[in-house]
């Protein structure tokens, strides 16, 4: 920089270039905005001879407002505050320079505050970020001031470098707030993990635990830090070892989802039944990095369950012995009449309501899939008496319907073992169903090859079960077709199949 | 097809009074000899001590308990018997390897799957 200097003037061209590199220097380092205009300051007072100076930036609103300032009275900022020949987003307007206040088209009022203020000529520079005004800085003459091309080429080099910083420091700290944002919102998401009311676990791909959330570590007492030493499938039941271990590994080596349930040790070696749900977990680059789960302690659940389990069956139990008793006390009140065809009629009827009973209990009083209620009510047929035939899809009855199904079918057998194909050998009888449009269950009760049909002389309590029963308790319809060479039963049900 | 069970000491185990009576009557009318009827696992471990037995109707569960020490006695006395029951579960006459009868029960089951044990035990 030596070399430059040129007599003559008030500030040599080394002083300047010194002061501008102090400047540049000084930014550099600064650790916040004031600092950077302090040396920004000292950069304009030193380089273009002035006293006094200011820096305004445009604020949110986009009023001009004075940032930082040397030598101002606070009714001149105050007054002329808001005063720019720029509007925010100028493209790269070029410096103002005035030499004398009074030979200006400002408004009077501005010219006397500037008189007044003991300024005679004074100097716009724009600040810009990225080509657009953000701001100008301005330095503050009592004498004439002319200002040559190398003031203004200094005032300009001062303002680039100035508008430069302040883009700096603001990059720098919006990147802080964003900075402060994400690690507050780690934070956040790391306190949702942690204070989650179930165990959260991650693994590495060889299915080490590598983190657990409190309520995981406090299941197993493990510390914060114990996490090194943590075995988790230590603490496996081992009865379950082999099945939780094995579907893990496979999840692990396939990397697919798994769910699974098995028994763990928790702190105070108490037996806990967890299920878990595990999800591989990838990296930006596709690989592999471990596991991911969830485990729900539902020890207690499970024994509500076991208990529910254990109450219906033994209400079935009970239900079944109350209809054996109910049995027996026929049995002995109706010995001494020794009307043993009627007693039998009616146990009969009382096993089929049991074996209804059992099969709806089999299903926990939900649904109960046709074929099998068909079967099980109509097995028992003695050899040499004829066969049945079963033909009908898959088809799911409401309890309801299904004794009410039940009954009227035992009755059609009784009577069909009674006089008809089933009192013969080689007799058959076909039982086909099949769902109707608008919701209606059709069976068909056909029988062939027994003796000849006639109607019966009386209505007993099976047609009776048959017509009537069926149509209150099915809101359906039986009709019952004594054809000559086999009895005909068209059933029909409003009757929904259950999913 | 002739009556397998007359002149049989068949010993009958079960709680309910009711039932019991029924299945003795059952058994007499069939002309067989009841041993019992045994409400609970003592009267029955003690008849058996007690009285020659051929056969046995056994119910699986006797107010509350299984009556799995029974059937033990019967398999060590090698006497043939089957077992009632009001639960739906087999468990218990697939382990022992009996036949089961549901409650409620005609006596054409009693009778066949007596008969038909003792028929099996006959063949051994």
């Amino acid at each position: 920089m030596a070399g430059t200097r040129r007599r003559g003037e008030t500030v040599s061209t080394s002083d300047s270039l010194q002061a501008l590199y102090e400047f540049t220097d000084a930014v550099y380092h600064a650790r916040s905005v004031d600092e950077i205009y302090a040396s920004a300051l000292d950069a304009i007072t030193l380089t273009l001879r002035c006293e006094r100076a200011s820096i305004l930036l445009f604020d949110d609103d986009g009023i001009m407002q004075f940032v930082a300032w040397r030598g101002l009275s606070d009714r001149y900022r105050t007054r002329l505050a808001g005063h720019t020949p720029w509007r925010p987003g100028d493209r790269d307007p070029p410096p103002i320079f005035v030499t004398d206040i009074r030979e200006t088209d400002e408004p009077d009022w501005i010219k006397d505050e500037i008189i007044g203020e003991d300024i005679f000529s004074l100097g716009f520079v724009p600040l810009t970020l990225e080509g657009r005004v953000i701001g100008k800085f301005m330095t503050y003459y009592a004498q004439r001031q002319s200002f040559d091309a190398r003031s203004r080429s200094l005032a300009v080099t001062i303002a680039r470098q100035l508008g430069f910083s302040i883009g700096r420091a603001r990059a720098e700290t919006s990147r802080e707030a964003a900075l402060a944002e994400l690690r507050q919102s780690e934070a956040r998401f790391r306190q949702m993990t942690e204070e989650a009311p179930v165990m959260i676990w991650m693994s590495n791909p060889q299915g080490h635990c590598e983190q657990l959330n409190r309520v995981a570590r406090d299941f197993w007492g493990i510390a914060e830090d114990g996490l090194d030493q943590f075995d988790w499938a230590g603490t496996i039941h081992p009865d379950d070892s082999t099945h939780v271990l094995g579907q893990m590994g496979q999840a692990i080596a396939q990397g697919q989802p798994v769910t699974l349930r098995g028994r763990y040790a928790n702190r105070d070696r108490d037996w806990r039944l967890l299920q878990t749900e595990a999800r591989p977990r990838y990296g930006s680059d596709g690989s592999f990095l471990g596991m991911i789960g969830v485990n729900v302690d539902i020890t207690e659940q499970e024994s509500i369950a076991r208990q529910r389990e254990l109450m219906l069956a033994e209400l079935n139990h009970r239900v079944k012995n109350t209809l054996a008793v109910v049995q027996a006390i026929a049995h002995q009140t109706f010995k001494a009449d020794r009307d043993l065809g009627a007693v039998s009629t009616f146990l009969g009827r009382l096993r089929v309501l049991a074996r209804a009973h059992d099969i709806l209990s089999g299903v926990r009083w939900e649904s109960t899939p046709l074929q099998d209620l068909a079967r099980a009510v109509l097995a028992g047929v003695p050899s040499g008496r004829g066969t049945i035939l079963f033909d009908g899809p898959a088809f799911l009855l409401p309890p309801k319907q299904a004794v009410a199904i039940a009954l009227a079918l035992h009755e059609l057998q009784t009577n069909a073992l009674k006089y008809g194909a089933l009192s013969v050998d080689g007799g058959t009888v076909s039982v086909a169903w099949k769902p109707v449009p608008t919701g209606r269950l059709e069976i068909l009760w056909q029988e062939r090859g027994g003796p000849p049909v006639a109607p019966p002389s009386r209505r007993g309590f099976g047609t009776l079960m048959l017509e009537q029963g069926l149509t209150t308790e099915l809101n359906g319809a039986a009709k019952l077709d004594f054809q000559p060479d086999g009895l005909v039963c068209r059933i029909e049900a409003l009757c929904e199949g259950l999913e | 097809m002739m009556n397998r069970l007359a002149n049989r000491r068949i010993l009958v185990v079960e709680d309910e009074f009711l039932i019991a009576a029924a299945l003795c009557d059952m058994l007499e009318d069939a002309s067989a000899i009841v041993v019992g009827p045994a409400a609970n696992l003592g009267e029955a471990l003690l008849l058996l001590q007690e009285q020659p037995v051929e056969a046995a109707i056994l119910d699986m569960n006797l107010n509350g308990q299984w009556s799995d020490p029974i059937a033990e006695d019967l398999k060590m006395r090698r006497i043939p018997f089957i077992f009632t029951t009001g639960y739906g579960s087999n468990e218990r006459s697939d382990r022992f390897g009996v036949r089961v009868v549901s409650k409620p029960y005609s006596w054409e089951e009693v009778d066949e799957q007596l008969t038909q044990a003792l028929l099996e035990h006959a063949s051994q």
